[in-house]
């Protein structure tokens, strides 16, 4: 292609102010987002910073050869994928039948009034979620007290392998299902309201229009949310853990990025930490395709 | 089409731009290092007003008078005063190892940093700091040389490379080992003797818990830190309890003329077993795996009366002001078996390290601002009349700004000062002249002589230390000192250690809790081996061979 | 019969009712608990007697507060983030979601961006390197660092970009007709129809801004710079890092971190957030479902 017509296909007079409105962002774009991922060079370097990336030596694979030998990285790994697994599963779940049984609330204050208070925790931080949980988790918080006044012996959910995991996907599903369920109940306001008046003179109850209306009128957006959050199998959300995590706890919750936090911010192994960050953004991108593809495929629905 | 032509060029121009940053690295200024040898020398005055930048860790402090800054307190003040150069806060941050690991990535490092073993390797292979070894020998002074040889180990040793002193090292003095803190009020209550042996500490705290000393109905015997092992000297660290086996769990120690690292040899497992079974019979906290510090600091109030800590762990203040007749007292122990002495290891000898940037340009500018600043913090030499004048500007006896708040956060302090100051202070009790003391000093002097009548909260923990406490740490009859034999990092401990403690952390905390049997011990010496604990002991035996300790 | 099934009816409606109920009770419960905490003596509450009313009442944890000038300084800070942070992203992206919601006829790379963006926002160079772009920019330790390293959020110009295209194309031929440029189109034609999801955007942003804690803990040296939840953040670490810690300042730390104390501090945090999200709430569902499900 000529530059002339090159020009004019992408740069004609017409679609000029379009390429002025994309450029202030675009400049931060290119500063902060693609600029950084020339330093993933260092993930096949030893890298020193006073060498910089070009006097620092290639090891080549060392990096990846050395994170596959640790008997930790499989539960690095395997850790990861559970917590972010559970929070997609339940993070589904949840949100529709809250959806369903909500919709089903007729006096409207009151359905907007739940609607607005169960999306409220989603504004509220991590940082300070991680402390308040702190405080209702520990041994003298309200979780135990409550467990007490039931005559159960008290367990410390924040440092226990066994409860870690399970306590990470519910308080996130608990932050985070509001969101959901607007979502659903948004895409039932446009199932046609004939569909239910047919069904209740053919002697439906509310439980049968639920089934059979309800559900498969939202089954589409169900579908798109879960294909969409596929990509999201290797984010088990860093905030979260690392303002609730605590070294007793890291066999089971310590995820790839608190792992890469420690290893490359906190250890000053600026290489190994890229190599680590690098497989899971490799994989991450894939699964992102494959889910775009999928939606595409089953939902009829193009994300961008 | 023209515009066209502007985006590409823009765009390539930022690529460029962009790209040549990314490469970075190479910013470390030009300029060389030249030590101004007339001004080499420990004190004195510069003619102008000179300056360096310093990068530190955040202080939970809050010992600056109102009015006072970081920036403008007495100790800025006295340093100006004394030789009129000024410190610049580059960066405080509260995540120290974060904070230098991003500016080692920039190679952009303040001019000064006291930083930790981990940061003081990680600067030395990146050939981020200055060679010290003039500027000590000329340029220390009397008081912090005497200091620093006053140790047994070679601290100048350690903090050298390749016979260059690359920073100068801040110790750790002696007897801030841990002891063991009793009720003698709950002990006086149940008709009990001050325990001396394990299995006397084992009934005491039995007693404790089923004769319900506290009467909250919910006593507690002994807690122990979260992750058992801390580091030296870290209150409820459950070191003590395993040292009495003569097992050093997380040290390197020397057996058989060779290294050995403590947490795999089987006198370690003779220690979780005790600690297994008190567990079990409740002798030890049930909950000391998940407890904050601060809850367990709020248990020593009311219902704890055994507390593992160094002689200024005073966390049982609060004690005093819920139960009148509260009295705490020291003990140099538990020991193994009547008779033996109380083993304990030693604190690690450096506990920091003060570096300069390399190409600085007067690095002898810094050793001076240290000299000024150990006798401020020591109250000595011209600082005495100096901390004393601004005291009495806030009615008081001394000042109580923290060495920690000043402008290089450095305290240099002979091995034997708690002994030392002890010493004084009891002389000053004899004689009544406290014309020797410090201001510090002299504080505690009129604290320790005044709380049995006064009964003033203020000046509890002073008593603590001058009246118990410090006797019980420093009574060397009845104390085994056990040095470590390296306290540093191998290359292969940078890598693998964090693992390697994760894994050792919660096999012991499993057993301890009776969540695994203790023959999981013997599988944690296997994996430990394999995971590259063999590869760690092998450098530390070639480092130790070589002579060093750090 | 008739009334068998109205009582079932009943019978559900009243289990939903409590359904929801939990639900709202499920939500407010922790606030509550870190309120009655807030107005507890720090005794009372480490030693776990406080649920959802305070024990021992005590306003001297917001007595404390008042005076705390790092704590204020930090608040100041994280509102300049939002109002000045919030405003740049919220125009960036309204300027950037109204060429990519142009079809390629209209303009041709806009597939181009669309991708650039989408991997830009997929895959990251990863920490280190970012802070060493932001380091050569020189804006470590500035406020810029706080703002525009996250002006650009991928996600909320997809979502105003597909609001945009959900706008029936009818309304803006008339203008085109008239020959008024795209920034017409845009500022006099789109925007104004374009509240509820300019509002969504702006919630989300907000929020975004006011909750981010990570850039202030790596990008800010001077403790006087840093943004609120940072500072939250570093107070929850100051007690698990005690390993660094100096015997003086041990000492310290037992005297002033209380419990009561911290839970006014996240309590007074919440705040702007309280305020602004029923401000915004109503714009939200529109906003978001618009934005989210096209046509």
């Amino acid at each position: 292609m000529s530059i002339a017509r090159f020009n004019s296909k992408y740069f004609s007079k017409r679609q000029m102010p379009y390429h002025l409105m994309m450029l202030p962002g675009m400049i931060l774009l290119f500063l902060f987002n693609i600029l950084p991922m020339f330093g993933i060079i260092m993930a096949f370097q030893d890298f020193v910073p006073a060498k910089g990336f070009f006097g620092s030596p290639f090891v080549g694979l060392a990096h990846f050869r050395y994170m596959f030998s640790l008997p930790d990285s499989f539960a690095i790994f395997r850790n990861t994928i559970v917590i972010a697994f559970g929070k997609i599963l339940l993070g589904m779940i949840v949100p529709v039948i809250f959806a369903l049984l909500l919709n089903e609330v007729r006096v409207k204050k009151f359905k907007e009034f739940v609607q607005t208070i169960v999306y409220l925790p989603n504004f509220l931080s991590w940082v300070v979620l991680g402390s308040v949980f702190t405080m209702i988790f520990s041994g003298s918080g309200i979780f135990n007290n409550f467990l007490g006044m039931l005559g159960l012996k008290p367990v410390l959910l924040l440092a226990s392998n066994k409860w870690f995991q399970p306590l990470i996907i519910l308080t996130d599903v608990w932050k985070g299902y509001g969101y959901g369920t607007i979502i659903y109940l948004a895409a039932m306001t446009s199932i046609d309201p004939s569909l239910y008046e047919s069904a209740s003179m053919d002697g439906a109850n509310r439980w049968k229009q639920v089934l059979h209306i309800t559900l498969p009128g939202i089954l589409p957006m169900i579908i798109l949310v879960g294909t969409l959050n596929l990509g999201n199998i290797l984010n088990a959300g860093f905030d979260q853990i690392y303002n609730m995590y605590n070294p007793i706890v890291y066999q089971t919750g310590d995820i790839i990025d608190t792992y890469v936090y420690r290893m490359g911010l906190q250890g000053a192994q600026f290489s190994f930490g890229a190599a680590v960050g690098l497989l899971k953004s490799v994989i991450s991108l894939l699964l992102i395709v494959i889910s775009y593809k999928l939606a595409d495929k089953f939902a009829d629905y193009k994300l961008f | 089409m023209k515009y066209g032509k502007l985006l590409l060029t823009v765009g390539a121009g930022l690529l460029l731009a962009g790209s040549l940053a990314a490469c970075g690295g190479k910013t470390a200024s030009s300029s060389e290092t030249t030590i101004d040898k007339k001004e080499l020398k420990p004190y004195g005055k510069y003619s102008e007003p000179v300056s360096f930048t310093i990068g530190k860790q955040t202080r939970p402090l809050d010992t600056l008078y109102k009015g006072d800054t970081l920036k403008n307190n007495p100790a800025t003040r006295y340093l100006k005063k004394e030789t009129n150069i000024s410190v610049k806060t580059e960066w405080t941050t509260s995540d120290f190892n974060q904070k230098v690991a991003l500016a080692l990535s920039t190679g952009e490092i303040p001019d000064v940093m006291s930083v930790y073993q981990d940061q003081f390797n990680q600067l030395l292979d990146n050939d981020l700091i200055e060679d010290l070894t003039t500027v000590y020998k000329k340029g220390a002074s009397k008081r912090v040389k005497d200091a620093i040889s006053s140790y047994d180990q070679d601290l100048l040793g350690i903090s050298s490379r390749d016979g260059k002193l690359m920073a100068i090292p801040q110790p750790y003095p002696y007897f801030e080992e841990n002891i063991t803190w009793i009720r003698k009020d709950w002990l006086d209550k149940l008709h009990l003797d001050t325990p001396e042996t394990l299995a006397d500490l084992e009934n005491v705290a039995k007693q404790f818990v089923e004769k319900d000393a506290s009467g909250t109905g919910k006593t507690l015997g002994i807690t122990l830190r979260s992750d058992l092992n801390g580091f030296d000297g870290t209150q409820m660290d459950a070191g003590i309890f395993f040292n009495q086996f003569g097992a050093f769990p997380r040290s390197f120690v020397k057996k058989d003329g060779k290294v050995v690292y403590g947490s795999i040899e089987p006198e370690t497992k003779d220690g979780l077993a005790m600690l297994r079974r008190w567990y079990k019979e409740g002798i030890i906290d049930k909950e000391f795996a998940t407890r904050t510090d601060d809850e367990k600091k709020s248990d020593l109030a009311d219902r704890m009366g055994i507390y593992v800590g160094p002689f200024w762990g005073t966390d049982m203040v609060n004690s005093y002001d819920k139960d009148k007749n509260a009295n705490w007292i020291a003990v140099t122990g538990p020991v193994k078996e009547k008779g033996d002495k109380f083993i304990t290891t030693r604190n690690t000898p450096v506990f920091r390290y003060i570096v300069v940037r390399k190409g600085f340009k007067h690095p002898e500018m810094v050793m001076r601002a240290i000299n000024s600043m150990v006798d401020f913090n020591q109250g000595v030499g011209s600082a005495k009349a100096y901390r004393k004048a601004e005291a009495k500007k806030h009615n008081q006896t001394a000042l109580p700004l923290s060495w920690a708040l000043a402008p290089i956060d450095v305290n240099i302090e002979r091995s034997d000062k708690t002994p030392l100051g002890l010493a004084d202070i009891e002389n000053a009790l004899k004689t009544g002249d406290t014309s020797k003391l410090s201001d510090k000093n002299e504080a505690s002097f009129a604290h320790v002589r005044d709380y049995p009548k006064t009964k003033d909260k203020s000046a509890l923990e002073d008593y603590l230390y001058y009246h118990t406490g410090i006797q019980a740490a420093t009574n060397t009859d009845k104390i085994k000192f056990v040095d470590k034999a390296y306290y540093g990092d191998t290359p292969s401990m940078v890598k693998m250690n964090a693992n390697l403690i994760k894994l050792e952390n919660e096999t012991f905390i499993k057993i301890i809790m009776g969540q695994s049997p203790l023959s999981d011990f013997d599988k944690f010496v296997t994996q430990w081996k394999a995971q590259g604990g063999d590869t760690i002991l092998k450098e530390v035996n070639a480092a130790v061979d070589k002579g060093e300790v750090q | 019969m008739v009334q068998s099934k109205s009582f079932a009816n009943r019978l559900a409606t009243a289990l939903i009712v409590i359904v929801m109920i939990l639900a709202v009770a499920l939500a407010l419960m922790p606030i509550i608990n870190t309120i009655a905490i807030s107005f507890s003596t720090g005794t009372a509450a480490s030693s776990g007697k406080v649920a959802f009313w305070p024990v021992d009442f005590t306003l001297s944890a917001y007595q404390k507060i008042l005076k705390d000038g790092a704590f204020w300084s930090a608040f100041m800070v994280s509102i300049a983030r939002v109002v000045i942070g919030g405003g740049l992203s919220i125009a960036l992206t309204v300027l950037m979601a109204f060429p990519m919601s142009r079809k390629t006829s209209q303009f041709a790379s806009r597939n181009i961006y669309m991708w650039t963006l989408v991997f830009a926002m997929l895959f990251n160079g990863g920490m280190i390197p970012t802070y060493m772009v932001v380091y050569k920019l020189g804006l470590i330790n500035s406020f810029w660092s706080l703002v525009l390293p996250t002006a650009i959020n991928v996600m909320n110009i997809i979502l105003m970009m597909n609001f945009f295209k959900g706008i029936p194309s009818s309304l803006e031929e008339a203008a085109v007709i008239d020959g008024a440029s795209p920034y017409r189109i845009l500022f006099s034609i789109v925007l104004p129809i374009s509240l509820p999801s300019i509002a969504t955007i702006t919630l989300f942003t907000v929020v975004n801004y006011w909750n981010e804690f990570f850039n202030g803990l790596i990008y800010i040296n001077d403790q006087t710079k840093i943004p609120l939840q940072t500072y939250l953040q570093q107070l929850a670490l100051q007690q698990q890092n005690m390993t660094q810690l100096s015997k003086e300042e041990i000492m310290a730390m037992s005297q002033i971190s209380s419990l009561s104390l911290n839970s006014a501090k996240i309590l007074v945090s919440m705040i702007p957030v309280l305020i602004i999200y029923p401000l915004l709430q109503k714009f939200l569902v529109k906003g978001l479902v618009l934005g989210a499900v096209k046509e």
